[in-house]
């Protein structure tokens, strides 16, 4: 095998970082990393670079990515008035009715006592997601309150000033269950290849032609969907930079820094404006799956929000998924709840169509908390 | 499957001026345009009229669009220049509003790095760790050739190739101002903190 000198080492571990490195070229860079720890530290300070830049970038930039100004009224309407988009657009109206139906039926579901929509696969009590950051300790007292439902029909208007005046989406709770979920998927774009689709989430490229009976990847175009297998319900890919615990650990402010005990393997995440818990290693799996979206509720808490002050919190939940372009969903739903071991609480959760990397972002009062995490594919 | 046909279809209905053509093409870009003019002007308000000067830029030039790249390469491209032309704008004005305030000594480099926000951004209580204020302060000295593509690369996750279309530029090159970038970047990180003079002087 040839020998390399340090500066060459360092050459190709700086190719690598931009998925530059020819395969023919990494076993003699692993021969000299695993004699060199000059070199292993140079190689761990680069992904320490790497890491770094997304996580300032995400922290500075990944809460706001909606302009604020009303586009597509400015330019596709001037002078008019904006039409509204809903999940099926040629069935607004058929929504409508259908998101009145929904908010009766979530009432009813409410008052029989069980708790709002989704936080894990109904019944069949799979560990691995009753653990999960959002399954809620147990109640002492809870208020499940909907609020109202905007009128679909109606012409967009804010849900709050932090999405913008350009609602995409808008999710009525209660959605029929146990319909097929959708397959991890990725849409090729311009310059990608398919090791370089394969090395995003960490798959062979073998896997992932199997995974779409190809036999090769001359087939794919710029557009095509290609089915990611992907099934590691413990880590996310590396196309994913999920929230990792802060440090130091953000403290709530009294009396929220007094519940007691926080589930295993979850973390407080925000500030006292607005805070949330989240599970460690930041990967969602087992969620229920409702036909459009995979549920998934999360408590959010903020210093001086009390439920019977504001029963309806004014609470918006955006979501973008990261690892593919795609739209910005945001749901105006929400309810709250009070329990001894949780205080009061807003309850809101994101709309998640897909599996994926996926930025969520709470916004309430003027403040907005952005957390990124994987919602892994149902097998 | 993404239907290429019914996309072409769309940009030959936003050139004739149809207003649900151009509410699409709006619709589904304007996030990410706002985002990559956000990263770029670090400034919401800025952010948010290059966001339009885009669009506007974008839909007098459909002509000018061959289909050769992909829509979002082509937007990519077209928000990048309007930001960069923006950010010099407003680099012009702060320079000579400090100078009028007599504060000609403050950094050239890192307007943005130096302007606080008018609403401080929440998440800047997150940055308060010492490494990731020295990281950001070190990507604003870093000058704008090589702080653009490392946000396009570690902020827009764009790969190497992507990045060398948008900006006009070869592979090579791109691949070489990150290693740079990441060089400088890296000596950042390595100088204790305690001793780092100031990082805008490496």
């Amino acid at each position: 095998m040839e020998t390399l000198s340090h500066t060459e080492a360092r050459r190709r571990l700086q190719a690598a970082a931009d998925g530059h490195l020819a395969s023919a070229h990494q076993p003699a860079l692993d021969a000299h990393l695993s004699a060199c720890s000059e070199c292993r530290a140079y190689a761990a300070e680069l992904t320490a670079v790497e890491h770094g830049l997304r996580r300032i970038f995400a922290q500075r930039w990944g809460g706001a990515h909606q302009p604020r100004l009303d586009l597509v009224r400015r330019l596709a309407y001037p002078g008019g008035k904006t039409m509204r988009r809903n999940f099926w657009p040629s069935l607004a109206g058929a929504l409508a009715v259908l998101v009145l139906v929904a908010a009766i039926a979530f009432t009813l579901q409410v008052q029989i006592g069980q708790p709002a929509s989704g936080s894990g696969p109904d019944g069949d009590g799979t560990p691995a997601a009753t653990e999960t950051a959002e399954t809620p300790p147990p109640f002492t007292t809870v208020v499940l309150e909907p609020t109202v439902l905007p009128d679909a029909s109606a012409p967009t208007e804010t849900p709050s000033p932090e999405a913008g005046t350009d609602v995409q989406e808008t999710i009525s709770p209660t959605p029929p269950l146990n319909a097929d979920s959708p397959p991890l998927a990725y849409v090729v774009s311009d310059g990608d290849t398919c090791q370089s689709i394969a090395d995003r989430y960490a798959v062979s490229t073998a896997d992932m032609l199997a995974a779409n009976n190809l036999d090769d990847c001359d087939g794919l175009r710029v557009g095509d969907e290609v089915i990611i297998p992907y099934f590691a319900t413990d880590s996310a890919p590396p196309v994913c930079p999920v929230t990792a615990p802060p440090a130091p650990p953000f403290v709530p402010p009294a009396p929220y820094d007094g519940i007691a005990p926080m589930q295993p393997a979850t973390f407080w995440y925000g500030t006292a404006d607005l805070w949330t818990r989240l599970r460690e290693g930041g990967v969602w799996h087992g969620l229920p799956y409702h036909g459009d979206g995979f549920a998934q509720k999360l408590f959010w808490w903020r210093d001086g929000y009390h439920w019977q002050a504001e029963p309806n919190p004014a609470i918006t939940v955006s979501s973008t998924r990261l690892d593919v372009p795609g739209d910005t969903y945001v749901s105006n739903w929400a309810s709250n709840g009070y329990a001894t071991d949780t205080l009061s609480f807003m309850n809101a959760g994101p709309v998640l169509p897909t599996p994926g990397c996926w930025r969520i972002t709470g916004n309430y009062g003027g403040h907005s908390l952005s957390f990124v995490v994987w919602v892994a594919p149902a097998r | 499957m993404t239907n290429i046909n019914s996309a072409a279809d769309r940009i030959a209905r936003c050139r004739a001026g149809d207003p649900a053509a151009i509410e699409w093409l709006v619709r589904n870009h304007q996030a990410a345009v706002y985002r990559l003019a956000l990263s770029i002007l670090d400034d919401p308000d800025e952010a948010d009229e290059a966001t339009q000067e885009t669009f506007l830029a974008a839909l007098r030039r459909l002509d000018g669009f061959r289909g050769d790249a992909t829509l979002t390469t082509w937007l990519t491209a077209i928000a990048v220049n309007v930001s960069r032309d923006r950010l010099r704008r407003h680099q012009a004005r702060q320079r000579l509003r400090r100078t009028l305030a007599g504060l000609g000594l403050a950094a050239q480099e890192s307007p943005a790095a130096g302007l606080p926000h008018e609403e401080p951004l929440p998440e800047a209580a997150a940055m308060r760790r010492e490494s990731d204020e020295a990281l950001w302060a070190a990507v604003q000295a870093l000058g704008e050739k090589h702080r653009l593509v490392v946000i396009l690369r570690y902020y827009h996750d764009m790969p190497t190739s992507e990045i060398a279309r948008v900006l006009g530029l070869s592979e090579g090159t791109i691949h070489s101002r990150l290693s740079t970038a990441r060089e400088r970047l890296r000596a950042t990180l390595q100088t204790d903190p305690a001793t780092r003079p100031d990082v805008r002087k490496l």
